[in-house]
C-alpha cells in the first residue's frame, strides 16, 4: 500500500505537468462552459511538436513554445468548425481530434513515436543545473506558476471578461458589442494552447513523444478540474478565482497521487484508463447521489450550472417595501415571447 | 433617429408554414422619442426588434440609425450604438460573474477590448455612484455575483448596463413582463428616468395596455407586420385603455386588461 518515496515524486512531477492540461480543460468546461475533445489529439500535437523541435533543433523551451502554438492552432481548427460552419462544439472537436491523429503522424515523421534519450529537454537541462532529486518537480512549478499567474491575469483584462461572460451569457456578450464567436475562438484556441504546452513537457517529462498518448486526456483534465474543486470546495465555501486555478491544478496532481495508490496496491497498469473513468464517474456522480440523500445541499452539476442559488438571502426587491399603485402591472406574467 | 425603410421579413418561406412577420413596414423614430409598441401575440413585434438589433437578418428594406446604414451590419457591432433589455432577466447579465464586472464588460462598449485592466479603481467609483442613484441598493453589492439578484434587480442591472455607454437607441422587449407588479413599476420608472435623461430612441414592446399609454410620447399597435395604428400628441393623449381595446377590438387574451 505504501509507495515508495520516489514514486510519490514521480507522481507529483507528472501531476504538475497534468496540472497545465486541467487549466486548458478548465477554460473550455468551465468557463467558456463547452466540452471540447479536441484535447485527445491537441496533447499528442504539442508533444509531437515539442519532440521533434528538441531532437532536430536541440531547444527544449523553443519546443515548448512550439507545443503551444501548435496546440493552439489545433483549438483554432475546432472552435472555426463550430462557429463558422455551425458544427455542434462536442463534434467539431471529435472531427478535429481524428484528423489530428493523421496530422500527429506527418509530424513525427510518419512513426509512431520520437525517442528523446539524446536530445535535450528541459528536464535534463534542469538536472544538471540544479542538481537535486526535485529538479523534476522545481521545474514542473515553475512552468505552471507562470502559468497560471498569465492566465489569470489575462481572465482579469477587459478580454478576459468578455471571454468569462460569453461562457456565462452569449446573449448578453453581444448585445455588449463583443464578437461571441471571436471569443469562442480565443478561448477554445488557448484551451488547447495550454493543453499542447502540457504535451511538449510531457514528451520532454517521459523523453518520447507517442502517437497514442492522447487516449483519454479529456478525461483526466475533467477528472483533475473536479477533483480540485470537489476538495477545496469543501475547504472554501466561495472560491475565488485564483484560488480555483490553483484548485483545479491541485486537482491534477492529487489525481495522479490517486492513481499511483491505485497502481502500487497491485492493480495492473493496463486497467489505468478503466480506473480513470471510474473516478471520474465517481466525480460526476457526487453531486447527483448527495442530491438523492435527504437534508443534503445541492451541489455543482458538471458544467458548473448547478443550482446554487440562494434564495431568500438577498431577494427581496426593493420595491416591495412601497406599495404599488398601478395594479395594472404585470397582469402578464410572460411566459411566451414571439 | 432611427429611420426603417419597407421592412420586410418572412419565416419558413418555400413551406406550408410560411408566415409574414414584417409587411412592407415603415417606421421614424425622431431623437429622443420613446415610442412604446403594442400589439397581439405574432404581430410582428419582436421580430421588429430582432430585425433592428440583428439578431435577424431582414428579407428587404433598411435600416438606417443616424445616418449610418445599419442593415447589414453584424450584431455586435450595432450594440454598440443600441442598448437592449429582454423579457428574461437571466439574458442580460452574465450570472456568475460580480456586478462590476457585468458594469464593466458594458462600460467597454465602445472601446478596445484587450489587455487593459477590467475594472480599474476610477472605473469602480464611477459606477458606485451612478448605481447609487438607482436607489436599490446596488451599489453595496457590486463584488457579489449576478445569480444572487432577483429578477427585479437583474432587470434594473440589465437597463443600467444597456444605457451605461450612451447609446443612440435603447431596445425593450416586454422587460418588464416577467416581474410582480410593484418591481414592474419600479423597473419602469427607472425606464422614464433613462429614456428622458438621455437623447436617444426608445422603443419599447409591451403587452399592457395601460403601460403603453402612461409611458413614452407616442403608441404604435402592430398586426400582421404592419404598423396598423401610430398614436401620438392629443389623439394618444385622450385615448383611454378601453377605447384602445374597443377601437381595435384586439381578441387577445393577454391584452384584455381590467
Amino acid at each position: 500500500m505504501f509507495m515508495s518515496f520516489t514514486a510519490v515524486v514521480g507522481s507529483v512531477e507528472l501531476g504538475l505537468i497534468y496540472a497545465i492540461l486541467a487549466l486548458g480543460v478548465f477554460l473550455s468546461f468551465r468557463t467558456l462552459n463547452t466540452p471540447d475533445l479536441t484535447v485527445d489529439g491537441s496533447i499528442v500535437t504539442g508533444s509531437a511538436v515539442s519532440a521533434v523541435v528538441c531532437s532536430t533543433l536541440g531547444s527544449p523551451v523553443l519546443g515548448l513554445l512550439l507545443s503551444f502554438v501548435a496546440g493552439g492552432l489545433a483549438g483554432a481548427v475546432t472552435a472555426l468548425l463550430n462557429t463558422k460552419l455551425k458544427i455542434e462544439a462536442l463534434l467539431a472537436g471529435i472531427l478535429v481530434m481524428l484528423g489530428l491523429y493523421s496530422v500527429n503522424l506527418r509530424i513525427l515523421g510518419g512513426r509512431a513515436n520520437i525517442p528523446l534519450t539524446q536530445s535535450p529537454t528541459i528536464y535534463k537541462n534542469a538536472r544538471s543545473v540544479l542538481n537535486t532529486p526535485y529538479s523534476g518537480c522545481l521545474i514542473g512549478i515553475g512552468v505552471l506558476i507562470l502559468v497560471i499567474i498569465l492566465f489569470y491575469l489575462f481572465l482579469n483584462t477587459r478580454l478576459g471578461f468578455a471571454l468569462r461572460a460569453t461562457g456565462d451569457n452569449e446573449y448578453m456578450v453581444r448585445s455588449a458589442g463583443v464578437d461571441s464567436s471571436a471569443m469562442r475562438l480565443l478561448g477554445i484556441s488557448l484551451s488547447n494552447a495550454f493543453v499542447g504546452l502540457a504535451g511538449g513537457m510531457l514528451a520532454q517529462y517521459q523523453s518520447t513523444a507517442d502517437i497514442n498518448m492522447g487516449t483519454g486526456m479529456v478525461v483526466i483534465g475533467l477528472a483533475s478540474v473536479i477533483i480540485g474543486e470537489a476538495v477545496f470546495g469543501v475547504i472554501f465555501r466561495n472560491m475565488p478565482l485564483l484560488l480555483r486555478l490553483f484548485a483545479v491544478a491541485a486537482g491534477a496532481v492529487l489525481y495522479r497521487l490517486v492513481l499511483a495508490v491505485a497502481l502500487n496496491s497491485g492493480m495492473p497498469s493496463t486497467d489505468l484508463k478503466l480506473t480513470s473513468a471510474v473516478i471520474v464517474t465517481i466525480a460526476l456522480a457526487s453531486g447527483a447521489v448527495s442530491d438523492m440523500l435527504p437534508g443534503r445541499k445541492k451541489k455543482k452539476t458538471i458544467l458548473g450550472q448547478g443550482d446554487v442559488s440562494v434564495r431568500g438571502s438577498s431577494s427581496v426587491p426593493s420595491s416591495r417595501r412601497n406599495p404599488a399603485r398601478s395594479s395594472s402591472a404585470g397582469e402578464n406574467s410572460g411566459k411566451d415571447g414571439e | 433617429m432611427l429611420k426603417i425603410q419597407n421592412l420586410s421579413k418572412r419565416f419558413n418561406i418555400g413551406t406550408v408554414n410560411e408566415r409574414i412577420a414584417l409587411n412592407d413596414l415603415n417606421l421614424t423614430v425622431r431623437e429622443g422619442e420613446f415610442i412604446t409598441i403594442i400589439g397581439s401575440n405574432g404581430a410582428g413585434k419582436s421580430t421588429l426588434m430582432n430585425c433592428i438589433s440583428g439578431v435577424e437578418r431582414a428579407d428587404s428594406g433598411r435600416i438606417y440609425l443616424d445616418t449610418m446604414d445599419i442593415t447589414r451590419l453584424p450584431e455586435h457591432r450595432r450594440s454598440r450604438y443600441i442598448g437592449r433589455v429582454f423579457q428574461d432577466p437571466m439574458k442580460g447579465t452574465a450570472f456568475d460573474m460580480t456586478i462590476e464586472q457585468n458594469l464593466a464588460i458594458a462600460a467597454c462598449k465602445n472601446k478596445s477590448r484587450g489587455f487593459q485592466k477590467g475594472i480599474t479603481k476610477k472605473d469602480r467609483e464611477e459606477f458606485r455612484q451612478r448605481l447609487s442613484l438607482l436607489g436599490m441598493g446596488l451599489e453595496d453589492r457590486m463584488t457579489q455575483k449576478v445569480k444572487l439578484l432577483s429578477g427585479g434587480q437583474r432587470q434594473a442591472l440589465t437597463l443600467f448596463m444597456a444605457v451605461l455607454s450612451g447609446p443612440k437607441l435603447l431596445l425593450l422587449d416586454e422587460h418588464t413582463a416577467a416581474l410582480d407588479p410593484g418591481t414592474a413599476k419600479k423597473v419602469l420608472d427607472l425606464t422614464d428616468r433613462f429614456a428622458d435623461s438621455n437623447s436617444m430612441c426608445t422603443l419599447m414592446i409591451t403587452h399592457n395596455m395601460s403601460d403603453a399609454l402612461a409611458h413614452g410620447s407616442r403608441t404604435i399597435l402592430m398586426d400582421s407586420g404592419r404598423i396598423i395604428m401610430d398614436l401620438k400628441g392629443r389623439d394618444r393623449d385622450n385615448m383611454t385603455v378601453e377605447m384602445l381595446v374597443e377601437q381595435f377590438d384586439i381578441a387577445n387574451d393577454r391584452m384584455l386588461l381590467k
